[in-house]
Parts: C-alpha cells; structure tokens; sequence
C-alpha cells in the first residue's frame, strides 16, 4: 500500500518525554529483573495482611476502567448508530486494546506464578470465583479487541481481503465487547462483595458491581477525551481532515453523555447509603473522604462537563475529562487500598513502595510507546485513502 | 458505694445528728421515717426502720422519689449542714466521696458493731409449710426436714441486712409464700431459698462464697447446678423421728432451734495421715518427661489449712472425706477412691462427651486449682518444674 | 464447599467451550440445600482453658515440617507482641490483658476452616476445598498465586511467601489433613496438655460447648464463636472474656462468603442473556431509521433534480425561443436597415445565442444564478 508520506514525521529522537520514557523503561526492566528473580518482597511492600497493592488497585482496577472507552465508543458508534463518532472509534478501540494487554501484562507482574494464569480458564475452573469472571472475560475480551484493531493493522500491511473480512463482522464483536465489558468491569467491582468486614461501610455495597459498571462507562467516555486532547496537542500532524471535523462533536456529545451518566451514578450511590443506612459514618474521617470522591470528582465535574457543552467550551471539557479520570482513579484506590483494611492499626496498613510505583509507571510508559508506534504507521486517526469509502 | 453495718453504727452512735426532739433517745429518727399520708409530712416511727430502698426504689414511684434523689438530698444536705457547724468532721459532700472506691478506702471500717436491735430473731426454725398445715388445723407431714437458720450469726457474717432482706425486714414467707403471690412477685418460697442465680437466696449466697479464693480451687471447677441428698441435708438437718414430735407452739420451735445451734460443734477437719498418701508418681507423659511427684500430703494439709479458717467451709464439709471430692469428684466420699485412670483415658482424646483424657484432667485440675487459689509457683507453663525433661 | 452454589456459568456455554463442565454442576446444583457434610470434625477451643504455653505451635512446626524460628517455643517473651499466621506460621498464640485484671488470656489462631469458606469460594482455580472430613485444603499444584484467597479470608489467615519468585505458595493450617487420614490427632490437639483444644465432631463439639456454658454460666459468654460466624466454621471457640476484646471480631455477620456473592454472580446470565437480544434490537433499530432517512434523503434529492431538470428545459427553451425572435427583430430591422452587412451580422448574432444554449446546458444552475 501506499502511504502518505506526509503522514510520517521527521522528528528529533531526542526530546524530554522520550528522554523521560526512555529513563522509566531502563529502570522497569531492571525491576522486571528483580521481580521475576527475587520475588514479590524485593520490590514490593505486600504482606500477609494486605496482599493487593498499587499493581492491582492501579493497574488492574484503574486500568481497565480506563479502557472503557473501546466500548462505549464503539457500541454507540455501531449500535446506537450514531455515525459522527466514528474517528473516534479507532482511536479509542487502540487505547482499549492497548489498556487491557497492558492491565494483562502488569498482572504477570503481580500473580506469583505468571505462566499459570491461562489455568483458570483452560485447567480448572473455579466457576464460584468472581475473579473468574474478571479473567474469562478479560481473556475473552482482550481477544475481541485484538480482532476489532486487526482492520488498522490489516490496512497498514496491506491484506485488504482478510480487513473485510473482519470488516463484516463488526456489530458482532461490538456486542461481545459490550457483554464482556459489562460482565468484567461490574464483577471487578463485585470481587469486593466478599469482605464486608475488611471494606469500610461507605464504600461496601451490594451495589459495588453496578457502581463499577457505571462509573466505568463515564471514566471511558471521559479518557476518550483526554486521550483526544492529548492527541490533538501530540498527534495533530497524523490527524485527516475527518478526524479533525468530527473531533469536536465527539468532545461536546461525549462530554453531555458522560455528565448524564455521572449524575446517574451520583444518584444510585445515595440510594446505596441509604439502602444500608450508613449516613452516620459521613461524620466521620473517612466519611469527608468519601464526600470528596463522590461530590468533588463525580458530582462537581458532572456539572463541569454540563456547563462546558451548554457553553460548546472544549477546552474546559477537556480538562473536567482529565478530573474525571482522577476520580475514577481515587474511587478504586479507595476501594482496593485506602478503605480495604480500614480497621487495621496503621502500622499494619499498605503504602506502596517506590519500585511498585516504578513498574506501574513502566507499564504506562510501554503503553505510551506503542501508542506512539502504532498511530505513527497505522491508520487510526485518519482513514485510509483507499478505505474511505466504506464504514 | 455501699451503706454498711460499719457507716450505720458511725451514724447511730454520731452525737452531732442526735434529733431535736427530745423523746428520742437515739439517732434512728434522724434518718428512719415513715410517711404520713394524712398530715402530709414525714415522721419517724419506732419499730418500722428498714432500708431507704425498700421504699425509695430505682426510680421515682407515687408514694415516693427515687433512692437517687433523696440520698443525694438527705445524705449531702446533712453533711453539708454539719460541714457548716465546724464542729466536727462530717461525712463526704463531694461526688467522689460515695462514688469513687479510692475514696472509700480512706473510710474508717469499724469491726466490731454492736448488734442492730430491731426485735430481729436469734434463731428461725425455718417451717413454713408444717406451721401452714397446723395453722389449717391438719396434721403436719415430713416432707422433709426444717431447717435451722441462725440468724444472729449471718447478721455478723453479713454487710447489710438487705444482703437477704431486699424489699423489707418482714420474714422471707411473708412474700414469698409456698405457692407464690403477687407480693413476692410469684416466687416461690423454695425458689427464694434456693435460687442458685440469686445472691439473696440462701443457696445463692452459698455459692458466690464458693468464689472465695481459698474455696475457688475445688468449687469453680465442680458444676454449680448438681445438688444431690446429701447437700441437701446440710441445711434440712433437722432430725425428727416423725412429724408428730414437730412442735406445734412457736416458742417450742424457737426452743428447737437454739438447742439445735448450740450442738454445733465446728472441731478444726483433720484426716487421718494413713489414709492420705505422702506422694504420688505420675508419669502419663512418660514418652517426654520423667514422671511427676505429685506431693498429695501437702497438698491436703494445705487444703485443710484453708478450709479450717473458714467456718462456713467447717459447716459444710463435716463429713469425712468430702473435702476430698474437690479433685476426686463423682466419687464417694471414702478414703479409697478410684484411680483417675478409671475414667479419664490415657489414649490420646477423641471427644465423644466431652470427658477430659487423663493428661487433660491431670493439668485441668492441678493448673486449675494453682490459678484460683492464686498459688503462683510453679507457672502453669513452667513445664520442667513438676515433670523433669527425659534426658 | 460451594456445591450448594455452583450455579451461574453455565451461561458461558456459548462463549467458552470450557464452561461446559460448570454448566452440567449447575443442573447438579439445582434447588437443593446443602447443609455441610454430615462428618465434618472439628475442633473446640476451649479458651479458658488455654495458658499460653505454646506447645500446640510447636507441635504445628514439627507436624508441617516448618523451618524452627529464632525464638525456641519455650520462650514465651514472644507473646508480648500481637502476632498473625505467616508463610511458615500455620498457628500463633496470642495473650490479651483484659482490664485491670493480673490474669492473661490466650487465644490460639490459625484456619477456622469455615463450612463454606470465603478462600475456596474465591478462587479462580479451585486451588482449595473443603474437604467431607471438615479440612480446607490447598492444591498447590493449580495455584496461579493472585492471594484473591488472602483478600477474601475474613480472619486474615492464609499467608503468602512472597520471597518465593518461582514457586511461591498460599499457606496455611490443614487441620492435619494427612495426620488425621492416618488416624492421628491434629498435632496441636494432641499436644495440648490442657486440652484447651478438643477434636472431635462439629456437631458434637456444639453439644460439648453449649454443655460447658450451661454448667459454668459465670464463667463462659453464652456465645459459640464459629457456630454460625461467616456461615460456621470446624472450629469453636468458648470464651469467659467477649470474643471482640481478645481479637476475634464479632461483627462478621452469619452470612457466608459463597452467599455474599452469589448476588453478583446471578447476574451473570441476565447479562449474558439480554444484553445481545436488546443491542441486536437497538441495532436494527438505528439501522432501519437509517435506512429510512437515507431513503427518504434520495427520493428528496431525485425530486428536487427532477425539478431542477424541468426548470432548466424551461428556460432554454426560453432562450432559444428569445434567441430566435431576437434574430427576426434583428433581421427585420437589418432589413429595414442595412443590405448584406446587416445579414451577415443577424447569422453572427444567432451563433452567439447557440453557444449561450450550450453553456446553460452545461451548468444550468449559473444560468439560473444569472
């Protein structure tokens, strides 16, 4: 095939952000060294009592609701039709795929026998775990997103006849995606439903899969902007007119979708405090805590993100996306290590150790890089000339 | 805060709250009162004193304010009243002064109190039941034999007279009758006489005193509900050939009764030396340790030490051998008892009834023992100090 | 565990040839209600009884073949500190003052082995399991090492080598599996020399229990710690001390692990049932209104060409029309006018108006501007 040569940049090697991703990559592969020689104690600060860390609670929780986005672009671009959206579609499908083979990797990291982590879903099957769930439907949805990119990386190799075959079948893959999705982003939520008495109250909830399910929703949408944003400002040179035309209904729909839902969830998360009835833990430390999530990163940037499409200001929905995704990052950390274990004295409380915090930090970085690698030479955001006419 | 015999005669025999009136010769009118509905006014009646509780209750009632108030009213107002005199020193008029066991401490105890008179027996025969079926003109059967209390020796062995008396000074039959009535709040005479839960009863009061460090060792290991025939002739002793020779006349009965008190004899228990022997070896451990001396001699003398200090203990253990049922329990009383082994197994336990092997009766009663009766030495984990490790 | 509630994948039929043999249990599971097995033994702790000498942690090192730890186990300085169970700790004996009192009190922790435990139910690959005789056990042979087992225990009891890099395991007490096979005593049972801890019979254990507070109602709670905590576990506990002021929380609840999630896992087949019927409908949904607007655009289109077309015949007929009578004028007038110059010059006039008619032809809608 033939490419645009406009398309590929003559950049400098050397910039500061390579420069810095190029320093966390040295020090991860160091610290993949010691991890896979030494054992989880040499590199992180995991005990008996707290055997989750930033590598769950960051990288799997946050991961994957982050790379929500390939669905909710998707199925509303397929499903609900609505055609405008569709160069974000690509985009966001390579940042899922990308997000979920990294959260897949980071878990390499974090299980103590790695190379057995295809056991659960080809030896032995625990069907009563719903960590289970998370792993079929990871597995599974990993490999749905790996067949829905495969048409960009088709175009860029040049197979046209297997592109169309694949093509062909879109809505198929898009529903798969959405039901794995559902399943595996709320049962990440629901993993939490077995300790009652190690969550703290405000944040346990029969609710917690919907919760997860629903927040991961507007964390996608949200992160489809950010990562737009970032790519207006980075990737500009590698955008086609369309993708340019269309980026700004993408960022005021996506921005009126996402204050929609976050209402919503603010909404069922005061029905999940009644339900139980714990508004007597508001008063307290954690309960300002959990005010702080709910009202300062949902409810507010909810409000944010109303005003900025009222106002068409696509900056200021830029920036409630990046607020967002933090509180989508403090609600799992919440979840996974700031409320897990609250009744424990502090001394025998989690912080993560630097190395822990490097290897999450590698992980993005790979992620970062092959980003980089795969819009620089595949078609993503823009269209192929030779496939423009179909969609 | 307890208001005892001691604080009662440093109040009776005060010269400074002697009353005004002058026709009474004691202190009693200068607390004891009765209330007179009519003229509207409290007045102190000879012969009618009792507690403040028996009419001044937990809480405040029609006929009169809570026990509360009128302590903190009478008791404080008095004291404050002498305070002011400067006279002499008065009693507490700060709150720690009733409510603080520091403080009480510093209150003189005065040992030897004159008796309270308040026309109080010196003996009871305790026979309701005959006494109701001579009353109904009928033949008095001999269920089972009355009991003699002696009254003038529990009112020295006793705080308050409300350790029995809790609602008033009449006799326990006057509330509790053999078949129950409103007034006793339908309890019966056996069971206020018998109710193991209930320190006012006798059996109740009996065994709180079994908590006494020197009786703890034996009873806190034996099962407080088992009352057999022979405990109860302790009490029921009474001996009368039939139930025509039961005195019908009531001074007969009081006549009775002191004969009966005064041929209690309390000699100081002693066994015969032969029949108790000087050590015995066990060596059910013998696999890991030599076998243990166990110094049985001492342990009796010191058994009976204990024992003899104590009249109630004298009383209540007059049979010979019984004190040795303390360890050889469920065994007659008799200087030849089984052997432990008999029922405790050496096998290695399966519970099936909960029966104790024999390493577990051995350690259970001998640890048990040293810890109630506060023997110190050796630890209850100082393993080499009673069996010396197999070299 | 769990065979009362092996219910939901079977759902995964379609998406996962594996999930086959979860679907032939979920028929299996059915509406039936497992009460334990009926030979479940466990053990009492009768915690009165115990002193602390740490004999049964010794036993539990030596039984397990663990690694002997600094402290030989007749020093017991150890109990001045709280401790928990670690990779090579199956039990730890705990020592709480309570109040003012001079006395201590000593607690033995190590697995409950819960009746439904909260590990099993967690695990993605069915490493551990309850087994008839009352034991949780772990496979170490399946183990992927994600400690879900760790996060889920509700007495923080399996522990983790985390210096294990290639072959770390999940450890923890095995109620002496293999010794109790053989016909032994847990090795903690056997050497207990008060027998503060009992084997025997869960069922019969109750009875013992209950028969020991009713004998001695001052000096036990009226509370079987295990009975019904998380859904009962093989091992009780009596107390004379409250259980919260010792270390066991009292606020776990009844409800079992397997229950507490069943909620979630039921809504596995919704999901999986609904969601492709319903998106597949708001798919042909939105597809047929598209269909329906682009229909509707291209009849739009067709007529507004169609009148277009009409229009534009109209005007050059117009034209030629105008062209034509403008060359009679013309030629009246050059007639009138002129002889041969004014004829030549009419012929001239008449080709400018044919060129004009080619030009509307071409873009009818500048003609239509002008």
């Amino acid at each position: 095939m033939m490419e645009r040569p406009s398309r590929i940049s003559i950049k400098p090697m050397i910039t500061p952000i390579n420069v810095v991703l190029g320093i966390i990559l040295a020090i991860g592969c160091v610290l993949t060294v010691l991890r896979f020689t030494g054992g989880l104690s040499v590199v992180t600060n995991l005990d008996d009592n707290n055997p989750w860390g930033i590598w769950i609670g960051f990288d799997l929780l946050c991961g994957v609701a982050l790379a929500a986005g390939g669905y909710t672009t998707s199925s509303a671009c397929y499903i609900f039709g609505l055609k405008r959206y569709h160069s974000a579609v690509r985009p966001a499908i390579l940042t899922a795929f990308l997000g979920y083979a990294l959260v897949v990797l980071a878990l390499h990291y974090d299980v103590g026998r790695p190379w057995r982590l295809p056991f659960p879903i080809f030896w032995q099957q625990g069907t009563t775990s719903l960590l289970f769930e998370v792993g079929l439907c990871v597995f599974l949805y990993l490999t749905v997103l790996f067949v829905e990119f495969t048409p960009a990386a088709f175009e860029w190799l040049g197979f046209p006849k297997l592109r169309e075959k694949i093509v062909k079948l879109t809505i198929l893959l898009t529903i798969l995606g959405v039901v794995l999705s559902t399943l595996h982003q709320s049962s990440l939520g629901a993993l939490y439903t077995i300790v009652p008495s190690k969550l703290h109250p405000l944040w346990y909830s029969g609710y917690l899969p919907v919760y997860f399910f629903i927040s991961s929703m507007f964390a996608g949408l949200s992160m489809v902007l950010f990562e737009g944003s970032l790519a207006h400002k980075y990737m500009h040179d590698k955008m086609d007119e369309t993708h340019l035309r269309e980026s700004e209904g993408i960022v005021l729909g996506f921005g009126k979708a996402a204050s929609f839902i976050m209402a919503g969830y603010v909404a069922i998360k005061v029905i999940g405090l009644s339900v139980d009835n714990n508004w007597h833990y508001l008063f307290t430390g954690y309960g300002a805590w959990f005010l702080l999530e709910l009202i300062g990163f949902v409810a507010l940037p909810a409000f944010v993100y109303a005003i900025g499409v009222r106002e068409k200001n696509i900056r200021l929905i830029q920036r409630t996306a990046v607020w967002t995704v933090l509180g989508i990052i403090l609600n799992r950390f919440n979840i996974s290590l700031i409320a897990f274990n609250w009744h424990l004295p502090s001394a025998e409380r989690y912080f993560p150790g630097w190395m822990e915090i490097a290897v999450s930090l590698f992980i993005v970085a790979i992620g970062i890089v092959i980003y980089r690698f795969v819009t620089t030479h595949m078609p993503i955001l823009y269209e192929h000339p030779d496939y423009r006419s179909d969609h | 805060m307890a208001f005892d015999k001691s604080l009662h005669y440093r109040h009776v025999s005060a010269e400074a709250i002697r009353p005004i009136e002058k026709d009474q010769k004691d202190n009693c009118g200068a607390c004891h009162h009765e209330y007179d509905k009519k003229a509207r006014k409290t007045v102190y009646v000879p012969g009618k004193e009792g507690a403040c509780q028996y009419c001044h209750l937990k809480t405040d009632t029609k006929e009169a304010r809570s026990v509360q108030t009128v302590t903190h009213e009478s008791c404080l107002n008095c004291h404050l009243a002498i305070k002011a005199k400067k006279v002499i020193k008065t009693g507490p008029t700060v709150c720690e002064g009733c409510h603080s066991s520091e403080f009480q401490k510093s209150i003189k105890v005065i040992d030897s109190v004159p008796r309270i008179q308040r026309k109080q027996p010196d003996a009871v025969l305790m026979a309701t039941a005959m006494n109701q079926a001579i009353a109904a003109g009928k033949e008095p059967l001999m269920g089972i034999s009355p009991v003699v209390f002696d009254h003038k020796m529990h009112e020295t062995s006793e705080k308050t007279c409300q350790s029995c008396h809790h609602a008033s000074l009449e006799k326990c039959s006057a509330c509790h009758t053999t078949t129950g009535d409103k007034k006793g709040d339908f309890i019966t005479l056996e069971k206020a006489m018998h109710a193991l839960r209930d320190t006012q009863s006798c059996v109740g009061c009996h065994a709180q005193a079994q908590k006494k460090q020197d009786c703890a060792g034996c009873h806190t290991q034996m099962t407080s509900k088992k009352m057999d025939q022979q405990a109860c002739k302790s009490c029921h002793s009474i001996e009368l050939a039939d139930a025509k020779r039961f005195p019908a006349k009531s001074e007969d009965q009081v006549k009775l009764a002191h004969s009966a008190i005064a041929g209690r004899k309390m000699p100081p228990i002693a066994y015969d030396k032969k029949d108790i022997p000087e050590k015995v070896a066990i060596d059910v451990m013998k696999k890991d340790y030599e076998a243990a001396a166990f110094p049985h001699r001492k342990v009796v003398d010191t058994l009976l030490a204990r024992l003899n200090k104590d009249t109630m203990g004298k009383y209540f253990h007059k049979d010979m051998y019984s004190m040795c049922q303390g360890c050889h329990h469920n065994s007659p009383m008799t200087a030849t008892p089984p052997k432990c082994v008999t029922c405790h197994s050496i096998a290695p336990q399966k519970a099936s009834n909960g029966r104790p092997g024999l390493k577990g009766a051995y350690h259970g009663q001998c640890i048990g023992c040293h810890d109630q009766m506060g023997i110190e030495k050796p630890a209850a984990t100082a393993c080499i100090e009673c069996h010396k490790k197999k070299s | 565990m769990g065979i009362s509630r092996r219910k939901f994948l079977g759902w995964f039929g379609g998406l996962s040839a594996t999930a086959a043999t979860a679907a032939s249990t979920a028929i299996a599971g059915g509406n039936h209600h497992f009460e334990g097995h009926p030979d479940t033994m466990g053990v009492l702790h009768d915690i009165n009884r115990c002193i602390g000498c740490r004999k049964c942690e010794e036993a539990c090192n030596t039984v397990n073949e663990l690694p002997k730890p600094e402290k030989p186990f007749d020093d017991l300085s150890v109990l001045d500190q709280k401790r928990r169970t670690h990779a090579d700790v199956y039990t730890v004996v705990n020592q709480f003052k309570i109040g003012n009192e001079k006395k201590h009190v000593h607690v033995k922790k190590q697995c409950n082995h819960c009746m439904e435990p909260a590990c099993a139910s967690a695990c993605f690959v069915k490493a551990f399991k309850k087994m008839p005789n009352g034991s949780v056990v772990y496979d170490e042979s399946v183990c992927v090492g994600c400690r879900y087992c760790m996060i889920a225990c509700p007495f923080n009891i399996p522990a983790y080598e985390y210096d294990n890099a290639f072959s770390p395991k999940v450890t923890k007490c095995t109620l002496c599996y293999p010794r109790v096979q053989k016909g032994l005593l847990p090795g903690c049972v056997e050497a207990c020399p008060k027998e503060a801890l009992i084997y025997g019979n869960r069922k019969e254990l109750i009875k013992i229990a209950r028969e020991r507070i009713n004998k001695h109602p001052d000096q036990y709670i009226d509370h079987i710690y295990g009975e019904h905590e998380m859904g009962g576990t093989s091992w009780l506990y009596i107390s004379g001390t409250p259980f919260s002021e010792i270390g066991m929380r009292e606020d776990l609840g009844v409800t079992s692990a397997p229950e507490l999630t069943s909620g979630p896992l039921s809504a596995v087949p919704i999901v999986v049932g609904l969601w492709p019927v319903l998106l597949t409908g708001i798919y042909a949904i939105s597809k047929r209104k598209d269909k329906v607007a682009e229909e509707e655009k291209a009849e739009a289109v067709k007529a507004a060409e169609n009148a277009a077309d009409e229009e534009m015949k109209k005007q050059i007929a117009k034209i030629k029309q105008d062209a034509a009578k403008d060359k009679e004028a013309a030629i009246k007038r050059e007639v009138k006018n002129a002889l041969d110059e004014a004829a030549k010059e009419a012929e001239e006039k008449a080709k400018a108006a044919a060129e004009l008619t080619e030009t509307a032809d071409a873009a009818p809608e500048k003609k239509e501007d002008e």
